[in-house]
């Protein structure tokens, strides 16, 4: 037998045995048990926590109210006057998220669907152009305290997430500089997810995926505000 | 976690799409814990971000796909909370993806594999577990996928958000780091003769 052979048996026998604990019983019943109690609770509203829980809980859910509110204020304060930078580790999280399913999303198949069902979302939305790609859903991300307008689209077989925001809300990180034509791109690479980053008219646009960065930089190219 | 509710729309369409699922979950979880108790937890908390985002399902496409990729997150996340927990250094030295030289060099015993679907067969189901626990996690989560539960390789890829090339390089590599573990039992039990591999 040849070192071939004798190596594609043995992977066959590693599979086959490792198959078999596919029909490995296991005993489901407590996690069973656990997902009805949690569902039932949670569908009535209502969460089983002992009463000295409850009120200390008002108070405090209270408080923490407050604190949050004034935080958030501040922030949005603090930000309305500068653009924020664009993080691409947050954003190649959200083409994660949005290319898995993950994120709450709205299927769509056409522009016009896309901007309708957004629009009828928040007053935050951003209308969404002309894509170079088949729409598969479109959805809303926060991402630097702004709305971030996100579509995912296919394009020859690979997904990408097309997020747009307002240009005076986000600024583009520092990165590998793109020229094409008269339009410049930034290019960055986090976690395997490539990323082109422009600014076009009054808009930020990132197009994100695990295509190779000059299809990219393609999709983005036509892409216009 | 938050309480939020789920509403009883979401809960009915969980209970019909994921809830068949739950045993895949769980033997999933088995093999990627230590501990039954940290299997459960790993799967009800996936579970539990399922139930929330089951609108998200898109119909028509493969739940168990679904499932194993949120479940494949949450792993990530347990993962590095306790890199970042002091007190959970000696758990983070067994789960971290820490290649040891042995393992670099994969397939060190496959000459002296002589009958083995016999020999594979011989093993049981737990011993075969733990071989696969102390695995790289990208690795087990590879053999996991592919190889129990039989997932298409272009599927694979795209839980573990990486591209099928990855998928099959580590396919082949984790089969042969799990023989090599899975041998070195052989040769504690007295099955196979002791001596090193020729590579």
């Amino acid at each position: 037998m040849s070192g071939t052979d004798h190596q594609d048996r043995l992977d066959r026998a590693t599979s086959a045995r490792l198959s078999k604990l596919a029909g490995r019983s296991v005993d489901t019943r407590s996690l069973e048990e656990w997902a009805e109690q949690t569902l039932q609770g949670r569908v009535m509203g209502e969460v089983a926590r002992p009463v000295f829980w409850k009120l200390w809980w008002r108070p405090t859910s209270a408080a923490a109210a407050i604190l949050i509110l004034a935080v958030t204020g501040w922030l949005v304060l603090s930000n309305s006057a500068t653009s924020a930078l664009a993080a691409p580790t947050e954003l190649a999280r959200i083409h994660f998220d949005v290319a898995n399913g993950l994120a709450p999303h709205l299927r769509a198949s056409t522009v016009e669907e896309a901007n309708r069902l957004l629009a009828a979302q928040a007053n935050g939305a951003l209308e969404v152009p002309e894509l170079p790609g088949n729409i598969k859903s479109c959805c809303l991300h926060q991402h630097a305290a702004t709305t971030l307008t996100c579509v995912l689209i296919e394009r020859d077989g690979a997904l990408m997430t097309v997020a747009i925001a307002d240009g005076a809300a986000l600024r583009t990180p520092e990165g590998q500089p793109i020229s094409r034509g008269e339009r410049e791109f930034t290019a960055h690479t986090v976690n395997g997810i490539n990323m082109v980053m422009a600014h076009e008219g009054n808009r930020w646009l990132c197009v994100m995926g695990e295509a190779a960065m000059d299809v990219l930089v393609e999709v983005a190219k036509g892409i216009r505000f | 976690m938050s309480s939020r509710p789920i509403p009883h729309a979401q809960a009915a369409r969980f209970r019909r799409l994921a809830w068949p699922l739950m045993s895949v979950v769980l033997r999933t979880a088995e093999c990627l814990t230590r501990s039954r108790d940290q299997a459960e937890d790993l799967a009800q908390e996936t579970m539990l971000k399922a139930a929330r985002a089951i609108d998200s399902y898109q119909d028509g496409t493969d739940m168990r796909s679904w499932l194993l990729t949120i479940m494949r997150r949450t792993h990530i996340d347990w993962l590095r909370t306790r890199r970042h927990r002091p007190t959970h250094l000696s758990l983070n030295a067994e789960e971290l993806d820490v290649l040891s030289q042995e393992d670099q060099q994969p397939g060190r015993f496959d000459e002296q594999w002589e009958e083995p679907e016999e020999l594979m067969e011989r093993f049981d189901d737990e011993t075969v577990i733990d071989a696969l626990r102390v695995l790289p996690d990208e690795i087990r989560w590879t053999l996991l996928l592919v190889d129990i539960e039989q997932m298409e390789q272009v599927e694979a890829a795209k839980v573990l958000g990486v591209p099928v090339g990855t998928i099959k390089s580590r396919t082949h590599r984790g089969r042969a780091m799990l023989r090599d573990r899975l041998y070195e039992h052989a040769v504690h039990r007295g099955w196979v003769d002791s001596k090193e591999g020729s590579r």
